[in-house]
């Protein structure tokens, strides 16, 4: 039986997953429209760059967790 | 000349970092050696920004690790600051090499990924004999040990920068290229 507190922490997991899977697919579709704004607001870059390096560690982040029960190391 | 973007990477980075510094252990840990992790996860990142920023990237890995390390296991001062100094030599010991290679982050031609597959690792070799040669200097560390800890540095940290870092380099070098703080020019 999986424990509600599994059972929350697992649903929010997969919801930031897919919003993250949705702004990829969103960035791929928007990357000519980016380009363009980006001539005329630098800062985009950083904005875009920033965001896509804490999706990433978002990710790593919900692997972990998951690995570290595979471990032993924590437990719900 | 410290400006605001430099800031900003430097506390980027350290804010990316210190939660997985703290939480993202997921091989390890190696009983007997003081924060030693099989995969450190952090480094992926803080070696991507210091390949396109240069030392403020850096630095930002040595500001989380210091404060992970203090957090996470209540370790003296010492090891605290030999694990975050080992984490600021690693990633400028991979940007030297990239230096010296005459190659790019972005690992388009041979070249660039040579320095990744050669710079990598000598990066986690310098910084796990670093890192445990000081252990074992201040006696937190054994002998038996100190191979111990430079072989799981050495694997740990590579096996996390190439996982974590090569889609990263991939994919986002081409958008840094455009900010003027990357540091590297055709």
């Amino acid at each position: 039986m999986v424990s509600y507190t599994m059972l929350f922490i697992t649903s929010v997991y997969m919801l930031v997953a897919a919003v993250i899977a949705i702004d990829f697919l969103e960035r791929r579709a928007l990357r000519e429209e980016f380009d363009r704004a980006v001539k005329s607001k630098s800062f985009l870059i950083y904005l875009r760059v920033f965001k896509v390096l804490m999706e990433a560690a978002v990710l790593w982040l919900i692997i972990a967790f998951f690995g570290q029960i595979l471990m032993g190391w924590i437990s719900i | 000349m410290v400006d605001a973007r430099k800031v900003a990477v430097t506390a980027v980075t350290a804010g990316l970092c210190l939660p997985l510094a703290l939480f993202a252990i997921i091989l390890v840990p190696v009983p007997g050696l003081p924060a030693a992790s099989g995969f450190w996860i952090p480094a992926g990142f803080y070696f991507v920004m210091t390949l396109w920023f240069g030392v403020w990237g850096a630095l930002g890995g040595h500001i989380a690790t210091f404060l992970a390390m203090g957090y996470f296991q209540g370790f003296t001062l010492q090891v605290w600051a030999d694990g975050a100094l080992g984490d600021l030599i690693a990633p400028l010991v991979a940007l030297i090499v990239f230096k010296l290679m005459g190659a790019h982050p972005d690992l388009k031609d041979r070249k660039d990924k040579m320095a990744w597959l050669i710079g990598v690792p000598i990066a986690s070799l310098v910084c796990g004999l670093w890192v445990h040669t000081v252990n074992l200097y201040f006696g937190v560390i054994t002998w038996p040990f100190w191979w111990v800890g430079v072989l799981t540095y050495f694997i740990g940290d590579s096996l996390a920068v190439f996982i974590v870092g090569t889609p990263l380099l991939r994919s986002l070098t081409s958008y840094v290229k455009q900010s003027p703080m990357y540091i590297w020019r055709d």
